[in-house]
């Protein structure tokens, strides 16, 4: 008997956050539906070879963040600047909540890929640094000192 | 609670993330990719339309020059890779499945190209090719899907134990022999890519 859940209740249930996730890659909104849309065509040629229903998600966001990278290989568009060392920022409470979605989208952005991608998996999936230095193959050291800068460049961003 | 709430900045700057919404349109884009279930009737006219391709194929074997059987195996397995196949043990490390392939009788490649060995596997089966016995290890990379295939050693005449590889249809094959088995791993992203996981 086939247990697996339906296509449609595994777009439903994760196409919203899949889209927030390409977009904080691509930060193009047509590119990060394109990288949905071929994660999902993925998924309808080979999900049902996943074993374990819970990992679904996991796979997902994990062939989202390959194709994003096979892309950008294609493009060899990578134009993203160095970090660099920062202090951190804080942001004033009364300005914190004058800060609207698109403005946190933007200022997301302007972050280099490795700080963008960790940031992106902590707020928008609630990753731990141990998740976030699985799914990105990366020292969990390097995870927590790229989150901390990232938090910082964000702030300063916000909080001109 | 969420870790992102441990922080008050964070928890904001999470809500407002989490307020972005997909563009409308995207979910039904995705609904039209939905799987189709309902294969059966193709396949009863699928099987007279291919017992008709196999009398053709009779046909032409016999008044075509044939092919060497390594040219002939690189032709239908890469033609097996463009179908939908599905592995027979997936999400597995690479040493599972080869424990596994030997189980069941399949070639055993211990000198998997270093290169190959550091990527997650996607899955593996076990194929049947002119009473060949042959082991499949399929690897999804950041360029592609590469296939490995391992025949029993000597099944193929004039491989090298350097790789050579060679073209298949859209496809690039590299076949070498090793001490253990006769390898060959296809791959579809052009020479440079292939040559990546030699």
């Amino acid at each position: 008997m086939d247990e697996r859940p339906e296509f449609e209740s595994i777009v439903d249930a994760h196409y919203a956050a899949l889209f927030r996730y390409a977009l904080s890659l691509a930060r193009r909104e047509a590119d990060a539906c394109d990288l949905v849309q071929e994660t999902f065509s993925i998924y309808a040629r080979k999900g049902h070879q996943l074993r374990d229903p819970q990992r679904v998600k996991m796979w997902l966001l994990t062939t989202l963040r390959r194709e994003f990278l096979a892309t950008q290989r294609r493009a060899a568009h990578f134009a993203d600047e160095p970090p660099s060392e920062e202090t951190l920022e804080e942001i004033a409470p009364d300005r914190l909540h004058a800060i609207d979605a698109e403005a946190v989208m933007n200022a997301l952005f302007e972050l280099p890929l490795e700080y963008r991608e960790p940031l992106a998996l902590f707020y928008l999936e609630d990753f731990s640094y141990q998740a976030i230095a699985e799914h990105l193959n990366v020292p969990i050291g390097t995870v927590m000192s790229r989150l901390s800068r990232a938090k910082d460049r964000l702030r300063r961003i916000l909080n001109p | 609670m969420n870790r992102t709430e441990h922080d008050p900045i964070d928890a904001v700057l999470a809500e407002r993330l989490r307020e972005f919404m997909p563009p409308p349109g995207l979910r039904g884009r995705l609904m039209a990719l939905r799987p189709q279930t309902e294969r059966h009737p193709v396949w009863r006219w699928a099987g007279w339309v291919l017992a008709g391709l196999a009398a053709v194929a009779v046909v032409v074997v016999a008044i075509v020059p044939r092919e060497s059987p390594a040219d002939a195996m690189r032709s239908e397995i890469r033609r097996f890779l463009d179908t939908d196949f599905e592995h027979d043990l997936s999400g597995r490390p690479l040493a599972e499945l080869q424990e596994w392939l030997a189980q069941k009788g399949a070639p055993v490649i211990r000198e998997i190209p270093p290169a190959l060995a550091a990527i997650p596997p996607e899955g593996c089966r076990v194929l049947e090719w002119r009473g060949h016995r042959a082991a499949l290890i399929c690897f999804y990379t950041d360029t592609g899907s590469v296939h490995l295939v391992a025949f029993p050693p000597g099944t193929f005449d004039g491989l090298k134990s350097m790789p050579q590889i060679v073209p298949s249809g859209d496809w690039l094959v590299a076949g070498w022999t090793g001490r253990d088995a006769d390898v060959f791993l296809f791959g579809y992203e052009g020479e440079e890519n292939l040559r990546k996981f030699l």
